[in-house]
């Protein structure tokens, strides 16, 4: 399958602040959608920021269907659809307005399509932005990120803040996005039950570094959590552990291969897991690479 | 960039309205009156009030993610400048039109009262308020991108003062030149012409650097 977005090592240093993204590579498959995971702080937003070219990476590279987005690729930017997580849009606009400012922008911009989803999300056109609530300006923003026919929707947090209801109607606008196998979404979220219902791969970063990528249906139907007394976590082989996180009375060891580990470890209790319990381990627990 | 220069149109529209309906009251009462401070202030308000309304638009969409939203539209960082460097010139000579119909208007209900030279002090005037309404866009707008939109209220005071201040400075020049006297109406006329080709150069001169800022602003 034809990657949509590859990132390879990309890294960013702030001057004035700690965080630095490290090396972080993952790729994106046509026709999928992937959740970027991670805490407030972990390298979200930087790592959108490096690929949208608001903020610039020190090294890596990023390519987007295939080239390296620069200043002067107009082409490549009208391929890219772009939610970000709160007040995208000023509030003295209107809808209306939006619409004509776009239509001078994107030479794709499809004003039927964007009345088309400013009906099925009931807002109205010439209601001022700023009146709207956060689900409004919210499925505003979805509708222009997809009225000028993107390939590539990138979303920062763009479901955060929003109720489950309305949670769940965007997730069926972008699993209607990706339907076609050409589009493809990359959407960044701590909300790890959203990712659970729409995502096909996830990658998880923690302090500016990427911990794991993996499909969704790995990290579900094989990764696992070991619940091990500690005489039964010493004699762990370290290159099964992914991480591994002490608590009161056991320690909780991620494994990527259920069956195998289940085969090598008859005696240890073994659970399905979940995004959320993979996060949290990957966030809070040791990585092995950590010992 | 028909798309940002609406942009720019609609970021200022809410003010442009205010102050085209305080225009209004004002212009009503100075033609009715004829009052020649009603007329000084008509001419500071209508001179200067659509450029600084003009660089107001860009404070209000940093309000929002607006500005790093741009940054991933089908456009050059550089065309996102010049969009603001052609709508600031569209309104300074919206400026300065407007500025013209009040002279003209001045005269037409109450004579040539208010200009002691008569044409020469017409266009001298209007060469003040054009001039300082340029250069407030061309000294605002790197200052803006140099210091964030945090600082927009006090970088308009500035820029004011630095257009009053650049007008100032241009006028004392051609005066040295002339030697303070009476000038014929070419000498005072080349004379104006050297203050707006300076701040037409400056103009640009701000469009560069702004643009060279622009190139290098991360928004996160």
């Amino acid at each position: 399958m034809e990657n949509i977005l590859e990132l390879n090592n990309v890294s960013k240093k702030y001057a004035r602040s700690d965080f630095a993204l490290d090396n972080i590579s993952f790729s994106l498959p046509a026709g999928c959608i992937m959740g970027l995971v991670g805490e407030n702080g972990a390298g979200k937003t930087t790592t959108i920021g490096c690929i949208l070219n608001t903020i610039f990476k020190d090294s890596g590279r990023i390519k987007i269907f295939g080239k390296e987005l620069s200043d002067d690729d107009k082409e490549m930017r009208e391929k890219i659809g772009v939610v970000y997580d709160s007040d995208n849009f000023p509030g003295y606009l209107s809808a209306a307005q939006l619409a004509d400012i776009m239509s001078g922008i994107y030479q794709q911009w499809d004003s039927t399509l964007f009345q088309k989803y400013l009906n099925i999300f009931h807002l109205i056109k010439e209601q001022k932005i700023k009146t709207y609530s956060k689900g409004m300006t919210m499925k505003l923003a979805m509708a222009a990120a997809l009225a000028h026919h993107p390939q590539l929707l990138i979303l920062d947090e763009a479901t955060s803040g929003l109720d489950p209801v309305m949670r769940d109607e965007m997730l069926d606008v972008f699993l209607d996005f990706v339907g076609d196998e050409k589009h493809s979404v990359l959407l960044s979220s701590h909300i790890t039950s959203d990712l659970e219902k729409v995502a096909d791969y996830i990658t998880f970063l923690h302090n500016g570094k990427m911990i794991l990528t993996a499909s969704k249906d790995e990290l579900i139907y094989q990764y696992a959590i070991m619940r091990c007394r500690e005489s039964q976590f010493k004699v762990i082989d370290p290159e099964d552990i992914i991480a591994f996180r002490r608590r009161d009375y056991q320690i909780d060891v991620l494994v990527s291969n259920q069956k195998e580990a289940g085969r090598k470890y008859k005696d240890v209790v073994m659970d399905q897991t979940s995004i959320d319990e993979i996060a949290l381990l990957l966030a809070k627990g040791r990585l092995k690479w950590q010992d | 960039m028909a798309g940002l220069i609406k942009n720019n149109f609609y970021s200022i529209l809410g003010n442009l309205k205010l102050f085209l309906g305080f225009f209004f009251i004002m212009a009503v009462g100075f033609f009715i009156t004829g009052n020649a401070i009603l007329f000084i202030c008509l001419y500071v308000i209508v001179g200067l009030g659509m450029a600084l309304i003009s660089v107001s638009g860009l404070g209000k969409e940093a309000a929002s993610k607006w500005s790093m939203y741009k940054l991933s539209f089908p456009v050059k960082r550089k065309e996102i400048v010049k969009s603001f460097y052609v709508s600031h010139g569209v309104w300074t000579l919206l400026d300065v039109f407007l500025t013209m119909i009040v002279f003209a208007l001045a005269v037409l209900f109450h004579g040539n009262q208010y200009f002691d030279l008569g044409l020469r002090d017409a266009i001298v005037l209007l060469t003040a308020s054009g001039v300082v309404a340029l250069m407030v866009g061309a000294i605002y707008c790197p200052l803006f991108h140099f210091w964030g939109a945090d600082k927009a209220e006090i970088l308009m005071v500035l820029s004011l003062a630095g257009a009053v201040g650049f007008m100032a400075l241009t006028s004392w020049i051609v005066n040295s030149v002339n030697g303070y006297e009476n000038v014929s109406d070419f000498r005072l006329y080349m004379g104006l012409l050297f203050v707006w080709v300076t701040a037409i150069i400056m103009f640009l001169f701000s469009y560069l650097l702004t643009s060279t800022l622009f190139q290098k602003l991360q928004m996160e």
